[in-house]
């Protein structure tokens, strides 16, 4: 199990005036799941890249399991860091399926006698077992997708980073995937961080991070955040589907109890009301 | 009168070097201003059925009429990409297509392969960027340079421009936020209100529910429903064997009704929807 202590970072591209990220401080709990929303260009995948130590912060530091990221400790880091990334065909380099799971392992010199195993396990689990021979180019774009997260599974990091990594999963494959990443955190005590805009993906998370014009405008257990509909939309997120019925049976006179209810609480809770 | 937009009869296609035919008899007839949309699992047949019907692909038999064209195995390939004058297609992720140096450039590239005067061209560029909701300034700008949203916009105002009759969307929404999902819906809703036939392949079934008149289930090859969306979500078992979802809003009140309440409308297409019938139910038992 790791956690991450984020301190104070800032960054700004060589390039450009103004910071992408200014001073953004929060931690990670070791097998817990960290949701980063925000609007296309707020700066979360910035921030996504400098946890994972692709790129290093202008000012401020950042802590993995008491490990600090720097150049000099990237092998160590990367080795507790699965990073998926939104566009699996960059990431592709195998002629097949099963090759391009073998990459990272062959990379960490796996013996070859326990390659086959992590590989299928790994196929098994985004259930792409039977496309294991194919070409990658003849995949679908959420097939993709679950192979490139199984590339990270086979190394079991002790982290695992999503960036937008479930976007071109159809509604049933992305349901599957979330109820997995749910499974490792919850089993194997593996911490999530993901960065997105599916309110499916939003709603797991046990915090969220907002991140508006490079700073952090909220952060906070997912059921403080969500309750916030102004915010939400401001960001493009959009109201949680829970929110937004218990805010239509608000409007047509029901009282709903005061606490943030998520759809399976609201579920129930309207299922005892209706006996 | 109602017109029929698109009109195909026992369709058959397999794709080469495969043995398993991916169109197996589809026959259906798309009236003039529907809005479809086409639903099943990866593999089913969808997107064949649309890229027939935009003249990507030739029937191996069967029968395809599309404003006032037929086209059968023995058509030309002059006669397939007439289809174009009629027929738009935005393609999944169409943001990955864009190829130009300029915005306008291009959108400027459908319109120049119909043959278009470079006059009518650069009215159709005006008009599709403000259809999509871009300002003209975008125009000189390099596509790459924009966001994500507005990348798709630019693709899609390119489809706008050739003014099909027949929009085709497969998956139009995909990897999009909340807010640029339902621009982007509003856009093509309103389209549709101003006459534009709409066809949009899709998994979502909230976008099923609000938006569409008109649903076809695909499996294997053939339709397997052609219905209203409500009549379609009121046999859930159905749509759980084709491993299609069903909207929220219908979900909660299938889940509810399990359990014992006693909801009158078992299949509410929006949220709003159930909640009138949750109050209706509960003031009842007051």
């Amino acid at each position: 199990m790791a956690g991450i202590k984020v301190r104070n970072i800032t960054f700004k591209y060589p390039d450009s005036k103004a910071p992408v990220l200014k001073n953004i401080s929060f931690n990670v709990e070791p097998a817990s799941w960290t949701a980063i929303i925000g609007h296309n260009g707020s700066g979360k995948s910035t921030l996504a890249r400098l946890i994972d130590g692709l790129l290093i912060p202008t000012a401020g530091s950042i802590e993995i399991d008491g490990i600090r990221v720097s150049e000099a400790t990237l092998g160590i880091i990367h080795q507790q860091i699965g990073f998926v990334f939104q566009n699996p065909e960059n990431q592709f380099v195998g002629a097949t399926v099963a090759d391009d799971v073998a990459f990272g392992l062959e990379n960490r010199q796996v013996l070859p006698e326990k390659m086959e195993k992590k590989i299928n396990d790994a196929l098994e689990m985004v259930g792409m077992l039977k496309y294991k021979d194919v070409e990658p180019i003849n995949l679908s774009g959420g097939q993709k997708q679950r192979v490139a997260l199984a590339g990270i599974l086979a190394l079991m990091p002790k982290i695992i980073i999503l960036d937008e990594a479930t976007s071109m999963l159809d509604p049933l494959a992305r349901k599957e995937i979330l109820t997995l990443l749910k499974r490792l955190r919850d089993e194997q005590g593996i911490s999530i961080i993901s960065i997105t805009h599916d309110l499916d993906e939003i709603e797991l998370a046990d915090n969220i991070i907002v991140i508006n014009d490079a700073q952090i405008v909220k952060q906070g257990a997912a059921a403080d955040v969500l309750k916030n509909e102004k915010l939400l939309t401001e960001i493009g997120v959009g109201i949680p589907v829970s929110q937004r019925l218990q805010l239509l049976l608000a409007t047509r006179g029901i009282n709903l109890p005061n606490r943030y209810l998520n759809l399976e609480e609201l579920k129930n809770w309207l299922s005892q009301q209706l006996q | 009168m109602v017109k029929s937009a698109v009109t195909v009869t026992n369709l058959h296609y397999t794709y080469p070097n495969t043995t398993t035919e991916a169109l197996a008899g589809v026959s259906l007839t798309i009236q003039e201003q529907d809005f479809v949309a086409i639903v099943g699992q990866t593999g089913s047949g969808k997107s064949t059925l649309v890229s027939l019907i935009d003249g990507l692909i030739q029937p191996d038999s069967g029968q395809l009429n599309i404003a006032g064209m037929t086209i059968d195995a023995t058509a030309k390939a002059s006669q397939l990409s007439k289809i174009h004058h009629h027929v738009g297609f935005v393609f999944q992720f169409p943001e990955q297509q864009l190829f130009a140096e300029t915005v306008a450039e291009d959108i400027a590239f459908g319109p120049h392969n119909l043959g278009w005067s470079e006059e009518k061209i650069q009215v159709a560029i005006d008009r599709a960027l403000m259809m999509v909701g871009l300002p003209l300034e975008l125009k000189s700008r390099s596509p790459f340079a924009l966001s994500g949203g507005q990348m798709r916009r630019v693709a899609i105002a390119g489809v706008l421009a050739m003014k099909p009759s027949i929009l085709i969307l497969d998956e139009p929404t995909a990897g999009l936020d909340t807010q640029a999902t339902n621009e982007l819906l509003t856009l093509i809703k309103k389209l549709n209100d101003n006459g534009t036939t709409i066809i949009m392949v899709t998994h979502q079934m909230e976008q099923v529910a609000s938006y569409a008149n008109r649903v076809i289930a695909m499996n294997k090859g053939t339709i397997i429903a052609d219905t209203t969306p409500q009549q379609l979500f009121s046999h859930p078992d159905d749509l759980i064997n084709l491993s299609l979802t069903l909207p929220v809003s219908v979900e909660i009140a299938q889940f509810l009704n399990n359990k014992g309440a006693k909801l009158t409308n078992t299949e509410p297409l929006s949220l709003e929807e159930l909640a009138d019938e949750i109050v209706k139910v509960m003031g009842r038992k007051r």
